[in-house]
């Protein structure tokens, strides 16, 4: 290709690239900084004085009614995981229903089910907020795992890639007389590795990053999870102007996905792939 | 003959029982709810009393609520340029991107999504610094470019401003989504179809227009759809930014359903916006419906 639109698409990349990114990195080195040199015009991005303490202090300091950013932080990793885990038993079994057998108005119940995506979450929540309080759930960690373990988007990933699985696999373990539950556990379910990541992690992201469903819910700060512990941080009250301590905070909180992301970019991107319904 | 009866019986018999518990979710976390929804909308209703029926009360008196009304305004408003400003911004960045051989390509992309994986509150906190007048980031960036009059630009603070503060984090935070769709879509695009027009002496510009974007489109309607409803239905940027202010200027319907139930415990009032809120939502989606179906059954 020639020189030209060469220098053209680097002019427009690199630009958005770094808009993409330069948040966080004045995010990291605000997180390492003494408060004095947090805001400073013009902008500093490396520290001037480097001090890491800030983040002992901001995950072990009890300053949220006794709790510390440390006991949301175990919340927060406890609902992710605990999410993310039933999210793969559960749409992996309801997926292998969808993918696998023929029945009448299969298709128009994965359709109904699919477009629940269509619906804004926040506009349901005061209803579910009743459901949760009728299930006696409110304040309690698990109100955040138990109605995001299957959703539409978990059961029309995991039914894409069992679809793929080919149905001679089935077909002979059922000769060979092995039951129904057990072709799932035995012949299914471990040829599911790839889908498995990637819908494991992307639960695992939506779970992590959720604030306005556990703000609703969640009423004492024992169970807190990080993402509530940082909107206390900024509405100011318990941390003022702490700057140098918010960025900890925030960047204890970005970590997790971002590594987890790092690692597992291939899978992601095949499961946003999959989920815009162009591989199949 | 027999041996196909015996199939059907079990795939539905097997098939039901492998699906069941998507059935006890989707009554459980998405019919009961609306039902509900659609019940206590028909209600007086402050939370912790008993409700009385009063019919179409509350849907009346929100289409007379200048605040409802603002609320509207304010969502339309920060929703529809975040959804422009992103869908043109993922466009041009994955038609750039859709080279594998361009140099530094990979970790461009790598880039643009970052902010994807991340939380609204933590990078919100973010955001907040960045937009602080006087001594915020942007304030130190105008200051380095001589522009030192838009220093003091109250960003989160000024009617005017507010939804561009939050239009420019929204944008922030999904263009690298829908850059990743739109780069799988073009991707999908076999090769000779471009390759031909060229040939046949078309300009480059002339085949994007005539040839990639008209077999775009199943996925233009999928970013286009996916994008305004989860737009309209963001809580986190406003809540982060401005907290609805100033003067209701950003107060959207998430913001407005969260106050009216949760502050104001208007139980029965708060039911009928969340009704109407899925309509509208449900109301777009479906004009579209069509051909999101032809892009996820082809």
């Amino acid at each position: 290709m020639d020189k030209p639109v060469r220098a053209f698409k680097y002019a427009v990349l690199i630009p958005y690239a770094l808009f993409s990114v330069l948040p966080f990195i004045w995010m990291l080195s605000a997180s390492l900084k003494r408060p004095e040199d947090v805001l400073t015009v013009p902008v500093q991005w490396i520290p001037p004085v480097w001090q890491p303490r800030n983040y002992l202090q901001a995950l072990l300091e009890p300053r949220f009614a006794g709790y510390s950013l440390s006991t949301f932080m175990v919340n927060s990793i406890f609902v992710a995981l605990a999410t993310s885990l039933l999210s793969v038993v559960l749409s992996t079994f309801v997926g292998y229903g969808f993918a696998k057998f023929k029945f009448h108005s299969r298709d128009a119940l994965l359709w109904g089910m699919l477009s629940t995506t269509l619906l804004p979450f926040s506009s349901v929540i005061i209803p579910l907020y009743l459901i949760i309080r009728m299930l006696g759930l409110l304040d309690n960690l698990w109100a955040l795992i138990i109605p995001f373990a299957l959703t539409g988007q978990s059961i029309f990933l995991a039914r894409q890639f069992i679809l793929t699985l080919p149905s001679e696999l089935i077909d002979a373990a059922r000769v060979d007389g092995a039951g129904e539950l057990q072709i799932f556990i035995r012949v299914i379910f471990p040829l599911l590795g790839p889908a498995i990541v990637t819908l494991g992690f992307m639960t695992f992201l939506f779970s992590w990053n959720q604030f306005l469903w556990p703000l609703v819910v969640l009423s004492s700060q024992r169970e807190f999870t990080l993402p509530l512990g940082l909107s206390l941080m900024g509405l100011g009250s318990t941390f003022l102007v702490d700057y140098h301590l918010w960025m900890a905070a925030a960047t204890l909180a970005v970590l997790p996905p971002l590594l987890f992301f790092l690692v597992l970019e291939r899978p992601y991107l095949r499961g946003l792939e999959t989920l815009s319904g162009l591989k199949e | 003959m027999t041996y196909k009866i015996c199939c059907l019986r079990r795939d539905l018999k097997y098939g039901l029982f492998f699906i069941s518990p998507s059935v006890v979710f989707f009554l459980l976390f998405w019919i009961m709810p609306v039902l509900l929804a659609l019940y206590y909308s028909l209600t007086r209703w402050k939370v912790g009393r008993p409700g009385t029926f009063i019919g179409f009360k509350n849907y009346t008196n929100l289409l007379t609520d200048p605040q409802f009304h603002r609320s509207i305004q304010a969502s339309l408003t920060i929703t529809l340029l975040a959804v422009a400003g992103t869908m043109v911004l993922s466009l041009i960045l994955a038609v750039l991107l859709n080279d594998e051989h361009l140099r530094g390509g990979r970790l461009m992309k790598t880039l643009i999504i970052l902010p994807v994986v991340t939380d609204w509150v933590a990078t919100g906190l973010v955001w907040q610094l960045i937009f602080l007048p006087h001594s915020g980031v942007l304030a130190g960036i105008f200051s380095f470019l001589g522009l030192r009059e838009l220093m003091g630009l109250g960003w989160t603070a000024t009617k005017s401003l507010a939804p561009f503060a939050i239009v420019i984090f929204i944008v922030w935070k999904t263009t690298g989504l829908y850059t990743i769709i739109f780069l799988a879509g073009l991707r999908s695009i076999p090769r000779q179809y471009t390759e031909a027009a060229l040939v046949d002496g078309a300009n480059a510009w002339q085949a994007f227009v005539n040839i990639t974007l008209p077999l775009l489109r199943p996925i233009t309607v999928f970013v286009l759809v996916t994008a305004f409803v989860n737009t309209m239905g963001l809580f986190e940027p406003v809540f982060m930014l401005t907290g609805g202010g100033p003067s209701d200027a950003t107060r959207v319907l998430p913001i407005f359903l969260y106050e009216t139930f949760f502050q104001f415990r208007n139980g029965g009032y708060a039911s009928a916006a969340g009704v109407l809120f899925l309509v509208l939502c449900l109301g777009f989606a479906l004009l579209s419906a069509r051909s999101l179906q032809y892009s996820y059954y082809e």
